[in-house]
Formats: structure tokens, C-alpha cells, sequence
């Protein structure tokens, strides 16, 4: 008995240890805004892109202001790079792309790193902060918004991460 | 003349309001949806004397990539017979001399509807600068066109009467409801070896055409109408759209008991030019089933292809696969 709680307490004590990079960060839902449309029918064609996508529960466009919001099935790996493609699949650009990811109390400092679902995700641009509950992160990078944004982000990009450890996201808040 | 032109003004006018790049007759330099397919089936017909000559044609178009897409168009028609018309080219006899010669056109032949072949078509886009509301693209195109028709013009025509290959840039700006874009190639026909009856009962006569090669400028003008605001993908969009289809073409050399080129006096073979002005209206429904319907008229000269007006409708949809 007292070997088994005291089993218990060390798998509780190394979940806890994991737990601020691989349980306490979550997509809620993705914004992203498309550049090159103005018709319902563009509007409808990168809809029916995003739906495309295994891990999309549902995809609401806002048509007057060429923005569509996305939400993931349960426990689903999002990609946002696959979301980006989709737009691009469509035959527009992305213009920017957001996400309001859940937190919980994750301190963050200037290039801080953690891994989600086999990528880093760098902030970059982000003083000592502590994150908890719902926050916006927006993605900086070629694929996640317009040129003239990209050109002006581009040499903040510097990478901090171990590459080894996967694919590099830069974020900013 | 002055109408076009007061036409042309007004849609310069309206572009400060707020078009769209879905232009009835002339392809924009965006593309299909990658994986998307297209269905486009249409209708062009005009009075030619007493008859009526109809087109139909089915375009399936498919996204190959993001940025190609390719289209095949099976179309039939009863713009010609199987063979040439029998005052297509004749002869004479001067002594031992041989006078080949032209004849005039007959208006209104009826013909029975044949299938013409297919035509092929792709389209690269290689520019894209997007904006919100905007964008400015350039795409290449290139087709080819494989069909057996008896075609009696000068003029090239891909779609449905000339077997031969095409290419070109298609550049295209749209802003807000605006749309505009130009289109200007190359057309590049192949011969059609055909027959004429004999007159004198003798069996037909070996006869080939070598059409002219052309050059197209075409010049499309979009407004989106409604909605003003869009509020859901069950609002019907109304589009006005005018465009200037304008081609010039060498003259067509005909080759018959081996004699090349034969003085040609009719202007159906005669080389030529001309610009031909095209208002249209669609109706994008549920944001997908695509109506278009638009009227062709003379603007300067006239081509010898068709007669006026020509009347097109189509009817278009996007079908998304699961890839």
C-alpha cells in the first residue's frame, strides 16, 4: 500500500514537472485574416479549403472583412501551417494569423521557447510576462502574414529554440 | 461608338465606389481552388439569315496546384458541315491554264450540330501581390485545340473552330467591387485538309485551308452590384461586366490540286481586325452556381466568324473534392 502511494507520488510529481510545456498551453481557435478576396464565392472557396483539414471542427468567415475564425475538434493536433496552406490552396495570402491559446501561469521572458505538439514556439518582441487563462498569440513568419508585415518582423527572427527539438514558431503577444 | 464610350466612362466612374474578376467571356489570371473542380457548361448563338447557329459546350476545369489550373472544353456546333461550302474555291479552264478563284458566302446554310473536338487550356499564375480587398496578377496561358471542323474563315477561333495552339499573359487588378483585366496572346492554327463537292459530280475535291495566325486583346471591366455589405454566403451577387474582345489575323491560304494560295476575293478569308464590345450580367447564387449571361456587338469592323449579336449563357459551379 504505502509503495503504491508513494508510486503515485512520483508519477504525480514528474507529471507536474512536465506539465507547464506539454498540458497547461491549448489552441482555443485560430484567426486568420485573407488578403486577395473580396467575392463570397473566394470567400466560400477558402472555407471549403480549411474544412478540408482533419483537425478543423468548424470554420466561420467574416466575408465583409475577408477574416475566417477556426475551431479544432477535441484533443485534435493543430497546424497552423496547414491552415496557412489551405488559404494559399484557395488562391489568396494570408494576411495574418492568430490563435487564442490557454495558458496556464507559463512565465515568459524574451526569446522564451516551450514545445507544443512536436514544434517550438518562440515569443519574440515579449518582456517578462506571466501568461494564465486565454491569450492572444499572433504568428510572425512568411506563411502567417502579408509581405509588407513579414518584411517588417523579419529580423527579429533570430532563433533561441533547439532546432533539434523541432520545427521553430515565432509568436509574439 | 459614343455609347461604348459612355459606358466606359460610367464603369471608370463606379470603381471609386467600390467588380469582380469572374468575367463571362475572358479568363482572369486567378486561379481554380487547388483540388477544386469546375463544370461550365454554355451556350453561344446568333441569327445568321434564317438560321440560328448554336454552340454548346461543356469546360471541366481542375485545380492542379494553388497557382495551375487546367481546363478541357468538348463543344459541339452548326457553324459548319463536314465539308467545305461548295463555292469555297473554284476553277477554271483558260487554255491550258488554270484560273483557281474564291467564291462569295452564302448566308444562313443550314448544317446539322457536330461535335467540333476539344479544347485544352492551362493557366500559371506567377504574380500575385495581395492586398485586403485587393489584388494585381499576371498568369501565362498556353492551350491547344484539337478539332475537325470545316472552318471557312480567316479568323482562328480555339474554342470550337480551329484546330491549332494559343498562348498568352492575362494581367488582372481588382480593387474592392472593381475588377479589371487584360488578356493579350497569340493564336497559332493548324490547317484543316478537308473537301469541297465538285460542281461537275466528279467526287470531292482535295482542299486545305491554312487560317491566319492572330493576335487577341481583350480588355474586361467588373462591378459588383450587390450585395452593397456582405452578411452571408445566401446573398446573391449581381455583377455588370463590360468587355472588349479585339483579334487581327493574317489572311487564310487555300491549296487545292497542289496550287498554293489562291487569290482570295471574299473577306471571310481576307485578313482582318476588329474589336468587339460585350456587356454582361451574372447572378453568383449561394455563393457557388454561377449564371452569366452576356451579348456580343460590333464595335470597330466586324468578324467574318460569327454575325451579330451573339448571345452567350452559362452556367457554372465549383464542386470541392475531400484532397
Amino acid at each position: 500500500m504505502t509503495v503504491k502511494i508513494r508510486l503515485l507520488s512520483v508519477v504525480s510529481a514528474f507529471m507536474m514537472l512536465l506539465s507547464p510545456i506539454t498540458l497547461l498551453a491549448q489552441f482555443k481557435w485560430v484567426e486568420v485574416g485573407v488578403d486577395g478576396l473580396t467575392c463570397s464565392q473566394c470567400s466560400r472557396s477558402v472555407e471549403m479549403s480549411i474544412r478540408k483539414l482533419d483537425f478543423v471542427q468548424d470554420v466561420e468567415m467574416n466575408l465583409e472583412h475577408t477574416r475566417g475564425k477556426i475551431t479544432f475538434k477535441p484533443l485534435a493536433k493543430v497546424s497552423v501551417e496547414k491552415i496557412s496552406q489551405a488559404v494559399v490552396n484557395a488562391g489568396f495570402s494570408v494576411r495574418y494569423l492568430q490563435a487564442g491559446f490557454n495558458f496556464e501561469n507559463l512565465a515568459i521572458n524574451k526569446n522564451y521557447c516551450f514545445p507544443f505538439e512536436g514544434k517550438q514556439y518562440q515569443f519574440i518582441q515579449t518582456e517578462n510576462k506571466i501568461l494564465n487563462g486565454e491569450v492572444l498569440i499572433k504568428f510572425v513568419g512568411k506563411k502567417y502574414q502579408s509581405a509588407k508585415e513579414y518584411k517588417h518582423w523579419k529580423s527579429d527572427l533570430i532563433p533561441a529554440c533547439d532546432k533539434l527539438k523541432g520545427e521553430i514558431l515565432y509568436v509574439t503577444l | 461608338m459614343k455609347r461604348c464610350a459612355c459606358l466606359i466612362i460610367s464603369f471608370l466612374y463606379l470603381r471609386n465606389l467600390s467588380g469582380q474578376e469572374l468575367f463571362p467571356l475572358n479568363e482572369p489570371a486567378s486561379n481554380v481552388p487547388k483540388n477544386a473542380i469546375g463544370l461550365r457548361l454554355f451556350n453561344q448563338s446568333y441569327g445568321e439569315g434564317k438560321t440560328i447557329r448554336g454552340l454548346d459546350a461543356l469546360r471541366v476545369m481542375y485545380g492542379v496546384l494553388p497557382r495551375l489550373t487546367i481546363m478541357a472544353t468538348a463543344s459541339m456546333s452548326n457553324h459548319h458541315g463536314s465539308d467545305f461550302p461548295a463555292n469555297l474555291a473554284t476553277h477554271t479552264h483558260n487554255g491550258t491554264q488554270t484560273v483557281y478563284s474564291t467564291g462569295g458566302y452564302v448566308v444562313g446554310i443550314p448544317y446539322p450540330y457536330r461535335f467540333n473536338g476539344i479544347s485544352f487550356y492551362a493557366k500559371y499564375r506567377f504574380v500575385s501581390v495581395d492586398g485586403q480587398n485587393k489584388h494585381f496578377r499576371m498568369a501565362a496561358y498556353g492551350g491547344y485545340s484539337y478539332l475537325n471542323v470545316a472552318h471557312d474563315e480567316a479568323e482562328p477561333n480555339l474554342l470550337d473552330d480551329t484546330k491549332g495552339y494559343g498562348g498568352g499573359l492575362i494581367t488582372t487588378y481588382l480593387k474592392n467591387k472593381f475588377a479589371v483585366s487584360l488578356t493579350s496572346g497569340v493564336i497559332i492554327p493548324q490547317n484543316h485538309k478537308g473537301s469541297i463537292p465538285d460542281p461537275a459530280g466528279t467526287g470531292p475535291v482535295p482542299t486545305e485551308v491554312k487560317y491566319g495566325r492572330a493576335v487577341e486583346y481583350n480588355l474586361s471591366f467588373g462591378y459588383l452590384v450587390f450585395p452593397r455589405k456582405y452578411e452571408n454566403y445566401n446573398q446573391t451577387n449581381w455583377s455588370l461586366y463590360l468587355e472588349f474582345m479585339g483579334k487581327t489575323y493574317e489572311k487564310a491560304k487555300i491549296t487545292q490540286f497542289g496550287f498554293k494560295d489562291i487569290p482570295v476575293s471574299t473577306p471571310l478569308l481576307q485578313q482582318g481586325n476588329y474589336i468587339d464590345v460585350c456587356p454582361g450580367i451574372q447572378a453568383i447564387i449561394r455563393s457557388n452556381l454561377r449564371i452569366d449571361l452576356s451579348v456580343k456587338f460590333p464595335m470597330i469592323n466586324k468578324s467574318y466568324a460569327h454575325f451579330y449579336p451573339v448571345y452567350s449563357i452559362a452556367i457554372q459551379r465549383y464542386f470541392f473534392t475531400k484532397k
